[in-house]
């Protein structure tokens, strides 16, 4: 009877959804501190400065699973833009095919777009290009490195006006930088 | 409606068709017919999915949980009674100025059903006291009509004739009463915009009474005017009792529906600022209108453990959006569509306004009673963004985004 019960109190556990905290995003950010935690490192991460973002989180687990698969989130794309080693890489799209696969994440451009770089460090042009393509032509590049990255994998006029969009949107402008080819392209295309 | 206020009604019907004016053959019009029985309809089920409750009290219906109730969470900031510390509760109560107060729906039994249905439809500014209005929901004309059945009962109009000497000791008892204290009664010579800014400081202890005081041009047109006098003798909600006899509330009811009323007054039209020349970036736009208006709403899900507000995972009977503006790759990452594929929220979607900038531009639509069909005017429910902002967005998104 009492494991029943208790059944019954697991069971009703599991069931309730998890709280709603619509327009708290504020309140939220106040309250918690695991929470704040993450929005630190992922504004770090947003900042450019990797290195910092990756020490934030280092060793911290949290209880909540949001904010774990935001912690992987944020270890992925530093070891993705610092790429200390090619094992990295490798979890690294692991990862971001995982989200863009599940349905949390399956409408998230913005793991896509992490997938189709990770692609990219990987040699796996193909797939990267078609992802970025996509993206591209639908207007939904969510960052600079999606339009470095394509125009890596691309030549000429295209090239050159992916880089100007690089430069346009980047908040540091070194993140845009290709190799020497281009500068005859802007030359041709100007 | 309750007994007493059943009886009065009777009351004021009889006394209605006593003083009314001959009719054009000499024969007094005929009493109006006593009401129907109350014939309601259960719409619990599209309450609870329009989410009414995070707004309004209905009875019967059990009100939204505390985290999910917009006006009792402002309301407890203000009262510094929200589990917040000191410098925090200061900072919120020096910017929440929206959704403070919300009308109850108890009342909302002395309205005609086809103005609530309309009202649904068509929402505009009703309570000027308001910083919020009646958001435009995603409701079909079914729904609305259902939902208003849930709300007030079917009570055919009837028209009544009434003595000019009785609308003349309304007008006078209207004055005498300072109603336009809390009341705006626009269009009406009665109105008077100094008295009702007085009056906010005037009212305001009596816990939103100044604010949630509708117009009184729109009175007519909600509910008929036996049911203004029962509400004036027998007020429930906000309204406070003005211990008036019955004759006193029909007279006032009497004024209320029949003195003349002005046009709207000419709105401007909507000029739309020219591309800025000077350089914009996200780092303004996101502090001026991003960050401070739309990311309430429109935020990341997970950073507040799955819900990133109604225009990100649904509410209010929206279907999740998925936008999030609280980033630069956020917003770049675009919308849902109504097939739930990404969309870019850059995209031209009439003569080239892109697709954000109009949603900001039909808010000014909305609120010029032109809703743009297919764009819902944004911010939801509050007041145009100006339109020096707007300049400001389509100026940083026409630059090509600069960060």
């Amino acid at each position: 009877m009492f494991k029943i019960a208790l059944f019954a109190v697991a069971a009703a556990i599991a069931a309730t959804p998890s709280r709603a905290h619509a327009c708290m995003n504020e309140v939220e950010r106040t309250h918690n501190d695991d929470v704040r935690l993450v929005v630190r490192a992922e504004k770090l991460l947003e900042s450019g400065a990797y290195r910092q973002a990756g020490k934030a989180l280092k060793g911290w687990r949290f209880k909540d699973a949001r904010l774990r698969e935001r912690t992987l989130d944020v270890r992925a794309v530093v070891a993705l833009r610092l790429r200390s080693s090619k094992d990295d890489v490798a979890w690294v799209t692991d990862h971001f095919k995982a989200r863009t696969e599940s349905k949390a994440g399956e409408k998230d451009i913005r793991f896509r777009a992490l997938l189709a770089e990770a692609y990219f460090a990987t040699g796996k042009t193909d797939e990267a290009r078609t992802i970025l393509a996509d993206l591209h032509k639908r207007d939904l590049m969510p960052d600079e490195y999606a339009y470095v990255t394509l125009a890596k994998l691309s030549s000429g006029t295209e090239r050159y006006e992916l880089w100007k969009a690089c430069r346009t949107k980047a908040k540091n402008k070194d993140v845009c930088e290709l190799p020497a080819d281009t500068v005859g392209t802007k030359r041709a295309a100007s | 409606m309750t007994p007493r206020a059943l009886a009065i009604a009777l009351v004021i019907a009889s006394v209605c068709s006593a003083c009314s004016e001959p009719s054009a053959s000499g024969t007094p019009p005929p009493p109006p017919p006593p009401p129907p029985p109350v014939a309601r309809v259960d719409a619990s089920a599209l309450i609870a999915k329009l989410e009414c409750t995070r707004c309004h009290e209905i009875p019967k219906i059990a009100a939204a949980p505390r985290e999910k109730h917009c006006v009792r969470c402002h309301q407890d900031i203000h009262a510094g009674t929200f589990a917040a510390d000191a410098p925090t509760l200061a900072r919120w109560q020096g910017r929440i100025t929206s959704l403070r107060w919300a009308p109850s729906l108890a009342g909302a039994d002395r309205l005609r059903r086809t103005w609530i249905r309309d009202f649904l439809l068509a929402p505009h500014d009703l309570r000027p006291g308001l910083v919020a209005q009646m958001p435009r929901l995603a409701i079909t004309a079914e729904d609305a009509a259902r939902l208003a059945a849930h709300l007030a009962p079917d009570v055919p109009d009837s028209a009544i004739a009434i003595d000019p000497a009785i609308v003349a000791r309304g007008a006078e008892l209207y004055r005498s009463l300072a109603c336009g204290r809390c009341h705006r009664f626009t269009g009406a010579v009665a109105d008077d915009p100094v008295l009702h800014g007085q009056g906010r400081d005037q009212v305001e202890p009596l816990g939103g009474s100044w604010a949630l005081a509708p117009d009184l041009r729109h009175a007519r047109a909600r509910m008929q005017t036996a049911q203004i006098a029962v509400w004036i003798a027998e007020p429930r909600g906000a309204m406070p009792r003005l211990g008036v006899t019955v004759d006193d509330a029909h007279a006032l009811a009497a004024f209320i529906a029949t003195t003349p009323l002005a046009g709207p007054p000419p709105r401007a039209p909507i000029v739309r600022l020219p591309v800025l020349a000077r350089a914009v970036t996200w780092d303004e736009v996101e502090a001026k209108v991003f960050r401070h208006v739309c990311w309430h709403c429109h935020a990341v899900p997970d950073f507040a453990r799955g819900d990133g507000g109604p225009g990100n995972s649904g509410g209010f009977g929206f279907a999740p959006r998925g936008l999030d503006l609280s980033s630069y790759a956020g917003i770049s990452a675009g919308s849902l569509d109504d097939a739930g594929e990404r969309r870019s929220v850059f995209a031209p979607v009439d003569e080239g306004t892109p697709r954000l900038v109009a949603h900001l531009l039909a808010r000014h639509a909305e609120e010029a009673g032109r809703a743009v069909p297919g764009i819902r005017g944004m911010p939801l429910g509050l007041p145009a963004l100006p339109l020096a902002d707007i300049q400001l967005v389509e100026a940083w998104i026409r630059q090509g985004r600069p960060r």
